[in-house]
């Protein structure tokens, strides 16, 4: 089964996004995310273990919890904590392991510092919108559509 | 989509739905013909469902597809009922250009110009998260930017005081708010003042190919042949951030308010609300932050030029002409069918464009019109126009901010596939460097329409008038 794929969009990039099971689409669409990113190799000693539960807490210090309940909500808060991690602590993730709960998901992430004197970067991804978001039921599994600001 | 043809350069998409007001878009004949089955005109129809909004749903003629807004999209609502949406102005808040001029002539930098290029490379950081143009910044150090925006950074040695006299707003907006931003986007802040980022962003040296308009051009100490440099950047990971955390809080109070819209993305909450008011302060301090990132760009660039030239600041004459932002949402005061009222204008890949006499416009150019700055791609080049008082009736004084795409970002990697960018760009007479593997092959010239149809069909519609062009001769891209 195919991954992940491009999709066209003139300004943004947009990411079609294959899985079984929903906790697989989660794990193709981080690793297409950073695809897009992207390409860092870890050796063994280089990698370290994230632990990941979304709904992450509060949205900000005046606001009250927030919950992620439907798929596409889950999806983009997944996506949205991951490239947190990238922007504030330069972790590049290249395993995922995650667990889907009724309120958002659990995940076991295995990554490395992102050097940019030694990793290749490809495009900064600004965010991750709502724009034509689709997570949705196939025959075969599960599919997604999420366009992202570059 | 059904369009209408109202003028020679103007096109309109009647109401329909729960539309609450028509799309009008400035487009040549051609560029329509292309436009006619692209989802940026859906998203015209769509902006036009935002409570409160008033006139048109506008698109200027670099308008293409974006998320919620189209890009090059303009809409105004009116203060007391209207709705404010963190997607009618963009991840990249305060997303703008400013222009610099110098005393040089072309001649006196040519032989020097892969030096120069190379200092600029050095000295601004650019790509994926880079940091550390300055030293980083303290928690207390990024609230003080977010409140004084450009004038910490002339504060702090970064250009001087009279350049906060050309820029928009005075390179500060007073409903900055720093409480309103979250820790998260402070942190992404402390270390990104002074960089360039990524994507279309760009440091440019430019060549004075041709004036238009000799006496606007003298006013802002441009001359045939001259060296000026062009930044185009933003608020950075700071302002990507508070888009984030508003559009989440946005969508929340699109239920607690009854609001529906038929894109997500254009999540909004009424101006005169918590949410709303929230929303304004961050992003004013988002703005602040840009314009602060790009005032001190400005100062490492002239830092560059003269350390690679081997000159003094008095040979150099660097100018800011002026700073403009095409990405926010700010409360101006328009005539609307001949009442004076007070609107926030949303301009997503729009530029200001006031026209004479308005005293937002710099005493310096208050006569003429507000200088508005158009970079095109990296080898066809940049416009400097100026606003009209047809801007003010027609477009709430906004005009186009760019070329605008036309191919895919894909699509440009694919056309790219296996050339010498680098040189193929040497070649048209531009010495680039770029720090993203993809971002050259992105945002090659074939990716975007032409800058010079597009700032035609804006001169021809009365909005705004080309004052000089420029043509690149080095660029420095994320």
């Amino acid at each position: 089964m195919k991954k992940f794929e491009q999709m066209e969009h003139t300004a943004d990039l947009g990411l079609r996004v294959f899985g079984r099971s929903k906790a697989e689409l989660l794990e193709h669409a981080a690793q297409g995310m950073f695809s897009l990113m992207g390409r860092a190799d870890f050796p063994a000693s280089e990698l370290r273990e994230l632990n990941i539960e979304i709904p992450p807490g509060a949205f900000m210090s005046h606001d009250t919890p927030r919950t992620a309940v439907s798929d596409d909500e889950r999806l983009v808060a997944w996506l949205k904590r991951l490239l947190r991690e990238f922007n504030l602590r330069a972790f590049f993730p290249v395993r995922f392991q995650v667990q889907v709960t009724p309120d958002g998901c659990t995940a076991r992430v295995l990554g490395g510092r992102f050097d940019p004197a030694v990793h290749t970067f490809y495009t900064e991804i600004k965010g991750v919108t709502l724009h034509a978001l689709k997570v949705a039921k196939m025959d075969s599994g599960w599919q997604a559509e999420v366009v992202f600001d570059v | 989509m059904e369009l209408k043809q109202i003028d020679t350069h103007l096109w309109e998409i009647q109401r329909q739905g729960n539309m609450r007001v028509p799309g009008r878009i400035y487009a040549s004949a051609a560029m329509m013909q292309q436009l006619r089955e692209d989802p940026c005109l859906t998203q015209v129809a769509n902006v036009a469902h935002l409570p409160g909004i008033v006139g048109y749903s506008l698109a200027m003629p670099d308008i293409h597809w974006g998320y919620g807004f189209p890009i090059g999209g303009v809409a105004a609502l009116r203060a007391g009922d209207g709705v404010i949406s963190p997607g009618g102005v963009g991840y990249d808040i305060n997303c703008g250009v400013r222009l610099v001029r110098t005393g040089l002539a072309f001649a006196q930098v040519k032989a020097k110009l892969p030096d120069l290029v190379g200092a600029l490379f050095g000295a601004i950081p650019c790509g994926v998260g880079m940091g550390g143009a300055i030293p980083k910044l303290t928690r207390q150090d990024v609230h003080q930017v977010l409140k004084h925006g450009a004038r910490w950074a002339v504060e702090n040695g970064y250009g001087s005081a009279p350049d906060l006299e050309t820029m928009e707003e005075q390179g500060m907006l007073s409903a900055s708010d720093p409480s309103r931003v979250s820790d998260v986007a402070v942190e992404r802040g402390a270390r990104q003042l002074g960089t360039l980022g990524s994507g279309n962003h760009f440091l440019e040296i430019d060549r004075v190919e041709e004036i238009f308009w000799p006496e606007a051009a003298e006013r802002c100490g441009l001359q045939q042949d001259g060296i000026a440099f062009v930044i185009h950047s933003g608020s950075r990971g700071l302002g990507y951030q508070v888009c984030e955390d508003y559009l989440e809080l946005m969508e929340k109070a699109m239920r607690r308010y009854q609001i529906t819209l038929p894109d997500r993305q254009l999540a909004c909450a009424p101006i005169q609300s918590e949410e709303g008011g929230a929303y304004l302060g961050a992003m004013a301090a988002a703005a602040n932050f840009a314009w602060c990132n790009r005032q001190v760009m400005m100062a490492l660039a002239e830092r560059s030029f003269l350390q690679a030239l081997g000159i003094s600041p008095r040979q150099l004459q660097c100018r800011l002409v002026y700073d403009v932002c095409h990405n926010i949402a700010k409360m101006e005061t328009h005539s609307v069918e001949g009442r004076t009222e007070q609107l926030c204008v949303h301009r997503k890949g729009a530029t200001r464009a006031f026209g004479p006499d308005r005293p937002e416009v710099p005493a310096a150019y208050r006569d003429l019109g507000q200088p508005v700055l158009i970079p095109g791609d990296m080898g066809r080049g940049s416009y400097l126009l100026m606003g009209t008082a047809a801007a003010m009736e027609k477009t709430f004084g906004s005009t186009c901010h760019g070329a605008g795409r036309v191919m895919s970002r894909t699509q440009s990697k694919k056309v790219s596939r296996g050339r010498n960018l680098v040189q193929e760009m040497q070649d048209q007479g531009v010495t680039v460097m770029s720090y993203g593997r993809h971002t050259l092959a992105e945002e090659m010239p074939h990716a975007y329409k032409n800058v010079s149809q597009v700032v035609d069909v804006m001169e021809e519609a009365g909005i705004s008038r080309k004052v000089a062009r420029f043509k690149p001769i080095g660029v420095i891209k994320g």
